[in-house]
């Protein structure tokens, strides 16, 4: 339960020396995410939007510019910020509850406690009699449960989603995203956490998202921050829902035309 | 049982078969082996003479030798040695682990070691053999120095790539849930480097067995390389060659150990 304040980031690679030249991936970003507000950031593959989130979780510094969480600068990875990656990030050699239990471990959260919050969490993302199971035994779906339970069960901050969705296929995805919009819908808009989730699917972003901010082409500058203000959950097949998404299809659209 | 299941159990059934067809699917296996122990036989017993038969003793003589080194004792107490040997040797080998880790993880600890372990890797242990004798004499310590050299490596140059594989973003993900470096380096980097690092041990076992016996050949008054050599001085070939079967199994049981224990501990890599 944090407001994310992005501040005039820029963010340059460096590049292999005398190979390559350096990378501008971000420019001047700037805008802000209110306490409780789940937040996308639209764009194309290479616009920098993972960059920018490895910049808000401490794995990455910004070359100019910074980012505060609560007024304070973000520094070192720490448990505020927990990250759902692509690819799972799941420990292998954990069961489903030891992935979970990982951070609560790492927070010295007693045993017992611990259960309970393991348990608790097991339950909100649907995995009940899974708890023993390794996670090479479990399909894409389910593993990306496990990575957003383990998440949140430290009881960060700010949840922060790396293209969640974008490696399960068209149907696990379209439930996972109609699921986790429910789970939004259905969750006290005030104790609902700050979320920002790096995407590159306008259903995705819309589905979710209380703002989207949609990013350039290469550098990745704010080419838009709208606000979605429809009603939880949403209703694909609304008026409203529809013209948003050509709203914001035009929107990248014109990035790709000056991509290429 | 739903009606599912049943009709997966009725498609795994399948026809048995009878004992005969799979007593000679098991035989046909060992044809070749038993070929080349009868053809042994047979050279050792029709075509060798009474003189030159005492340099490859039939294999219908083999067993009586074996027979003898087994019930005097002998055998079992030279393969303890040996084994002993190559226990203590490996465990203080270990420590290829944390320095493997070390050296992967801090890039200032493997500028500095990395050139020494680059030098001294190429040397064979057998290499050390004479300037250990000098320094440990003959006996368990020189022995194990030679094992420990041979064990060391293997183990070491699997750790660093274990470690050097491991995902990023595992590392990440643990950074993110609150982990320190410590934890990080016990919880996640150790756990995802140990199948690198049983394979490893795999190896440096197989390795460090062979580098035993030879170093036993000359450096020591016990185990199985003494033995083989021990009978060789008293031209007691039937010995050398139980000797040789034992290293040979012994080294297959290690081996098969190994892979058991980590099939045990490691029930997430399949």
């Amino acid at each position: 339960m944090s407001t994310v304040h992005v501040s005039h980031v820029c963010k340059v690679y460096p590049g292999h020396t005398g190979k390559d030249a350096p990378v501008l991936a971000l420019d001047n970003v700037h805008f802000e995410v209110k306490n409780h507000e789940f937040c996308s950031l639209l764009g194309h593959s290479g616009c920098g939007k993972t960059s920018l989130l490895n910049i808000l979780a401490g794995f990455e510094d910004a070359t100019r510019g910074e980012i505060l969480v609560d007024d304070k600068a973000v520094g070192d990875p720490t448990w505020q910020r927990t990250v759902v990656f692509q690819d799972y990030a799941l420990f292998p050699w954990m069961t489903v509850q030891e992935n979970i239990g990982f951070g609560l471990e790492m927070k010295k959260v007693p045993a017992g406690e611990r259960k309970k919050i393991i348990q608790h969490h097991i339950e909100l993302v649907g995995l009940k009699g899974f708890e023993d199971r390794y996670p090479h035994q479990l399909s894409g779906g389910m593993k990306q449960r496990v990575s957003i339970a383990r998440a949140l069960a430290v009881d960060p901050g700010v949840l922060l989603m790396d293209e969640p969705f974008a490696a399960l296929d068209a149907q696990n995805r379209a439930q996972m995203q109609a699921e986790m919009g429910r789970l939004l819908a259905n969750s006290d808009p005030q104790k609902r956490k700050t979320m920002v989730l790096v995407t590159h699917s306008i259903e995705e972003a819309l589905i979710l998202s209380d703002r989207i901010i949609v990013l350039t082409s290469r550098p990745g500058r704010v080419k838009a921050n709208i606000e979605v203000n429809l009603p939880r959950p949403r209703n694909e097949e609304s008026a409203e829902f529809i013209e948003m998404k050509a709203e914001l299809r035009s929107l990248l659209q014109e990035e790709t035309a000056l991509a290429h | 049982m739903n009606l599912t299941t049943a009709r997966t159990q009725e498609l795994l059934v399948k026809p048995i078969p009878s004992v005969m067809t799979r007593l000679v699917k098991q035989l046909r296996r060992f044809a070749f082996t038993a070929a080349i122990l009868v053809l042994w036989q047979y050279v050792s017993t029709s075509v060798l003479d009474q003189t030159t038969r005492a340099l490859l003793p039939a294999p219908t003589a083999i067993f009586p030798a074996a027979w003898e080194l087994i019930t005097s004792g002998d055998l079992l107490h030279h393969t303890l040695d040996s084994l002993k040997r190559e226990m203590l040797a490996f465990l203080w080998a270990t420590i290829a682990i944390p320095i493997g880790i070390a050296m992967s993880w801090w890039r200032a600890i493997e500028e500095q070691l990395d050139p020494v372990m680059e030098l001294l890797r190429p040397i064979p242990p057998l290499a050390w053999i004479p300037l250990s004798i000098l320094w440990f004499g003959i006996g368990d310590t020189q022995n194990q120095f030679i094992i420990f050299l041979a064990i060391f490596f293997p183990i070491l140059l699997n750790t660093i790539s274990g470690v050097k594989s491991i995902e990023q973003n595992l590392i990440r993900a643990a950074r993110c849930l609150g982990a320190n470096q410590w934890n990080i380096l016990r919880r996640v980097v150790f756990k995802a480097a140990l199948p690198y690092i049983i394979t490893g041990i795999r190896i440096g076992l197989g390795v460090g067995w062979m580098a035993l016996v030879a170093a036993e050949l000359v450096g020591a008054s016990s185990g199985l390389g003494f033995l083989i050599n021990d009978a060789r001085t008293v031209l007691r070939t039937d010995y050398v060659i139980v000797g040789m079967a034992t290293i040979g199994i012994v080294g297959l049981l290690i081996d098969r150990t190994i892979r058991w224990v980590s099939k045990l501990f490691l029930p997430w890599s399949r």
